[in-house]
């Protein structure tokens, strides 16, 4: 069984596409140029469930135009929990994730991008990269807040009890996966 | 007769462990490691060593001066002296082993040297010692060091099983494509040194087989099937017709229990718990872990379920402090790299499901059948929890989409293959288990060869061994 | 090790497992054979599944019938229970070891032992694990009594009052057992089927019998003779009168401080009962010893003539094979191995 690809189909008729990269809607309260979403698994959720499985991968072989944004979200992941260290309180990681998620990042298709041999984006249309950046940046903070309530679940305590996440560490199970790479690479 | 009432000793000595017992039992009344520690004297090694390099001088000597092209220089002869040393010496002893055969040169010893050893777990304890060095004398499930494995078994019978070897006939065990050779050799050891009364060899995948009898699951008693064995060191596939195995179509992958242990430990490297030693990660692999049907939702459940985490609670000998250890996914990401190797291994891909389907399919194709619907698992590694199950489905799903393919290239309708995976109680000790129920029977006695048909024909009668027949 | 151990560590193992199951609340139930020398077999059976408290220990052995001989059965079964008396507690009505009357015994076995697996404790369990030596300690016993006997008369005994002891072990090999009122004289009668095993055991027992003559610090243990026929002692009652069984009769003479508390006694047994077990097993070794320098020659010859064979051929060959691994897979005669 190989690695697990992006349930999501690319509809031609709703999607947009930035050269091969897709914008898919997500659930957001994140201003951003995606459209909204009218299911409750979005693309978000299935980067925070495909993650630990396929972080143990080394080869995964693009079939949809939305595994690209599965592998982006995934490497995204794995930046941001390389950013929270083992002691640090749920505010400031919080405050540390979103300084990740908005400060400069470097745009896939772009000079110092790691996977630039399957990302093919128009870097000579202002217009077309602006939105790509835009709905980057949207994708990434909404990725990084719900990566954090993740995180901050007591793994102990379970996902129905109440939990006052401010108080809790972040989750060991899910700091370890730092030490993976998924197609050996790092955003 | 008077060892007509003796129980027949079964013996399998496998690559990592070594199993003993008595025929009728239904268990192995010793399992230790086939290893040996050796006394070392200080003179003998420095000797071996003399030897050794004298031998590489005349080595570097004879392949420069032999070398018809100017180009090689001494400078590459001597890096290939090892595998110059390989192929002067017929037998195969690479150079380590050569070594320890050069430093067990026992011409030069007049004192109890030879007597000096320890085997099983003793040699484990007595290697820690400065003067004992330990060597596993099986490689790969064949006898690598026949002076050891001599003074092992001899060790085995006297101290450990307490029997006198003329009173009791012997079944022992070979890997499959063991050569006659060395089947020879064994006789030449168990008849000549110990002068036992009988002796069987035979096939591990084929006693494994018969240990399936056992299950509820198998009807008829038939010699066919597909074994996984699956050990400490490497998982092979053999497919077994009618007691005879497929010699050609025998595969194996390099993920075996110690593989999964080192992954264990790597998942608790990696999550910085305080006790990560292989021992440790060991004892997690044999309680905790179990096969799970697909793995995104096995992470999924561990969310929602916390009490699928465990703990584990590691003691210092003098149990004055304690350990705790957290386990997490590694309780089902470990023996999910039979299915998926890729997650431990970037050289070796292809899953255990698809090797067994390969396996199968280079069989004859009147066989074929036989060996999809009897799959039988031996040894540690097949006692995951699903571990039958889960190969049961994978492989059910790569033969149905075949025959369905086919169906639609050639629009005939198949009868269909019916893929069953055999789990036992008896699983981990198989291949002993098999051998004790078949050394158990009457019928015994009659298909091994006695102490005089050796000396009338001599070793090369251990060729040949008559198969069972125990329908 | 060449350490032979007295006692069955296999049956102590057993018996350690079961213990140890039943305190954790586990009990097994078991049904094993445990073997030992000289055509000795035990046998661990649970009898109820539902009272697994209770385990059936039977033996059965070779020298039985020639040991009830010796007196009668019923004494020598008295004798086998006054070595675990001092475990069975006497308020309590329930044994924790006893012996099962003789309509009870398991089928094809000499003798059963009915053990409380609860109540066991490691010095019973290493009592349990020396029974076949208690056993075979009867004549000895006896043995400690007549010349007890003996040397407190005050004219030495006619030869009429000499009684011997014989314990048949094995098929045409005997002990015997021989009290006087100076000393107890104990002989081993044993015999070699394998060519090569009567010449090792030839060269064996000369080495044996004047390492006491050599080694002075040894000059308190029994003396020790040797021959290939009946001693003086035994000549009227050797069994043996077939002419072809090649016996060979070694002789242990046994003083007074050889037998002087239960200790020593006890320790004197062991040593005796288990002379046959280290002879053979030395004479494996002894084989094994010359096998290993028989390899070493013969590798050694094998290098040399190797020596004379092209190696172009050779190289090309074993360069293009798939790995490193297929090549240190071979036979012992350097056949490489197919898979």
């Amino acid at each position: 069984m190989p690695a697990y690809h992006s349930t999501f189909p690319y509809d031609p008729n709703t999607d947009r596409l930035i050269g091969n990269f897709v914008i898919m809607p997500i659930k957001t309260k994140f201003r951003g140029p995606s459209y909204p979403c009218n299911s409750d698994y979005d693309i978000i959720d299935e980067c925070l469930d495909l993650f630990r499985p396929n972080s143990f991968f080394k080869n995964f072989e693009i079939k949809t135009p939305s595994d690209r944004l599965l592998i982006y979200g995934i490497l995204f992941i794995n930046q941001c929990l390389a950013t929270i260290q083992p002691h640090m309180s749920y505010n400031d990681a919080v405050k540390a994730l979103v300084n990740l998620s908005l400060n400069h990042f470097v745009l896939p298709g772009t000079p110092g991008f790691p996977l630039n041999s399957t990302y093919q984006v128009p870097i000579e249309d202002p217009q077309q990269m602006a939105l790509l950046k835009s709905y980057l940046a949207q994708f990434r903070q909404e990725l990084a807040m719900r990566l954090i309530e993740r995180v901050y679940t007591d793994p102990k305590l379970g996902v129905e009890a109440e939990q006052d996440k401010t108080k809790n560490s972040p989750s060991k199970y899910w700091l370890s996966f730092t030490k993976r790479k998924f197609m050996n690479k790092s955003l | 007769m008077s060892y007509l009432n003796n129980p027949a000793i079964v013996m399998d000595n496998g690559t990592g462990l070594t199993k003993l017992g008595f025929a009728g039992n239904d268990s192995p009344s010793w399992i230790f490691p086939t290893a040996i520690a050796t006394s070392q004297g200080s003179q003998s090694t420095s000797s071996s060593k003399k030897l050794d390099t004298s031998m590489n001088m005349s080595n570097t000597n004879y392949s420069s001066s032999t070398t018809a092209t100017g180009a090689t220089s001494t400078g590459t002869g001597t890096n290939k002296n090892s595998y110059y040393a390989k192929s002067t010496s017929a037998t195969a002893f690479d150079n380590l082993s050569s070594n320890v055969l050069l430093s067990n040169n026992l011409a030069g010893k007049r004192g109890t040297e030879d007597l000096d050893f320890y085997i099983g777990n003793e040699a484990l304890i007595a290697s820690q010692g400065p003067s004992y060095s330990l060597s596993y004398p099986i490689k790969h499930g064949q006898i690598e060091n026949w002076d050891h494995m001599e003074r092992f078994w001899e060790n085995s019978i006297f101290k450990y099983l307490r029997v006198e070897p003329e009173d009791h006939y012997f079944l022992l065990t070979e890997p499959p494509l063991n050569p006659p050779e060395n089947r020879e050799q064994v006789a030449e050891i168990f008849f000549e040194s110990f002068n036992c009364a009988g002796l069987y060899i035979a096939v591990q995948a084929v006693l494994a087989l018969a240990a399936s009898w056992t299950s509820s699951k198998v009807i008829d008693r038939s010699l066919t099937g597909t074994v996984i064995d699956s050990g400490d060191g490497v998982t092979h596939v053999i497919p077994v017709a009618e007691g005879y195995v497929i010699g050609s179509a025998i595969k194996n992958i390099p993920i075996a229990g110690r593989d999964i242990t080192l992954f264990i430990q790597s998942l608790l490297r990696e999550r910085g718990e305080q006790d990560t030693s292989l021992k440790t990660a060991e004892r997690i692999k044999q309680e905790y872990c179990y096969v799970c049907p697909d793995i995104v939702k096995e992470f999924n459940k561990f969310d929602r379920n916390p009490e699928k985490f465990a703990q584990f609670v590691v003691e210092n000998k003098e149990r004055t402090s304690k350990k705790i250890i957290d386990i997490g996914y590694e309780r089902f990401l470990a023996p999910e790299i039979f299915f998926n190797p890729e997650i431990a291994s970037s050289d070796f891909l292809t899953p255990l499901p698809t090797l067994v389907d390969q396996t199968i399919q280079a069989c004859p194709i009147d066989v074929r059948k036989g060996l999809y619907n009897n799959i039988v698992l031996s040894g540690g590694s097949t006692m995951f929890k699903d571990f039958g199950r889960r190969l049961q489905r994978d492989l059910k799903s790569i033969v149905n989409n075949r025959i369905a393919q086919n169906e639609r290239l050639t629009g005939t309708k198949s009868t269909g293959v019916d893929v069953s995976v055999i789990s036992h109680r008896k699983q981990r000790n198989a291949v002993w288990f098999g051998g004790s129920l078949l050394a158990q029977t009457a019928e015994f006695r009659g298909y091994c060869h006695t102490k005089q048909d050796y000396e009338e024909y001599g070793p090369e009668i251990v060729r040949n061994f008559s198969l069972f027949n125990m329908v | 090790m060449l350490h032979l151990p007295t006692n069955n560590t296999l049956l102590e193992a057993t018996l350690i497992e079961l213990n140890e199951a039943w305190l954790n609340n586990a009990p097994l139930v078991v049904d094993r054979i445990v073997s030992d020398f000289d055509h000795t077999t035990l046998h661990l059976l649970t009898p109820d599944n539902e009272n697994r408290q209770w385990v059936y220990l039977s033996i059965v052995l070779m020298t039985w019938s020639s040991l009830c001989k010796c007196s009668n059965e019923e004494f020598l079964l008295r004798y086998i229970q006054s070595k675990f008396d001092k475990y069975n507690n006497d308020s309590d009505n329930s044994n924790i070891i006893e012996i099962l009357p003789k309509n009870q015994t398991v089928q094809g076995y000499n003798l059963t032992l009915r053990l409380d697996i609860s109540k066991l404790n490691n010095q019973s369990i290493t009592d349990l694990s020396l029974l076949k030596t208690h056993i075979m300690s009867y004549p000895f016993q006896l043995s400690f009594q007549k010349f007890n006997q003996l040397s407190a008369m005050e004219v030495a005994p006619s030869n009429d009052a000499v009684s011997t002891y014989r314990m048949q072990y094995r098929e045409d090999e005997n002990i015997y057992i021989q009290p006087s009122n100076d000393r107890i004289t104990v002989i081993f009668e044993t015999i070699f089927n394998d060519e090569t095993d009567k010449i090792f055991s030839k060269v064996f027992l000369q080495e044996f019998v004047d390492s006491r003559k050599r080694n002075r610090s040894i000059q308190s243990a029994p003396q020790v003779l040797f021959s290939n026929t009946p001693p003086r002692e035994i000549i009227n009652i050797t069994t043996n009168q077939n002419k072809d069984v090649d016996s060979k009769f070694i002789t242990f003479v046994l003083f007074p401080r050889h037998f002087s508390n239960d200790e020593i006694q006890f320790k004197t047994i062991c040593k005796l009962l288990q002379f046959r077990h280290y002879f053979h097993y030395h004479i494996k070794c002894s084989k094994a010893f010359m096998h290993s320098r028989m390899r070493f020659r013969v590798n050694n010859f094998i290098k040399v003539l190797n020596r004379a064979k092209f190696d172009s051929n050779d190289d090309e060959e074993n360069g293009t094979s798939s790995g490193q691994l297929d090549d240190k897979r071979r036979t012992i005669t350097g056949r490489k191995l197919v898979y």
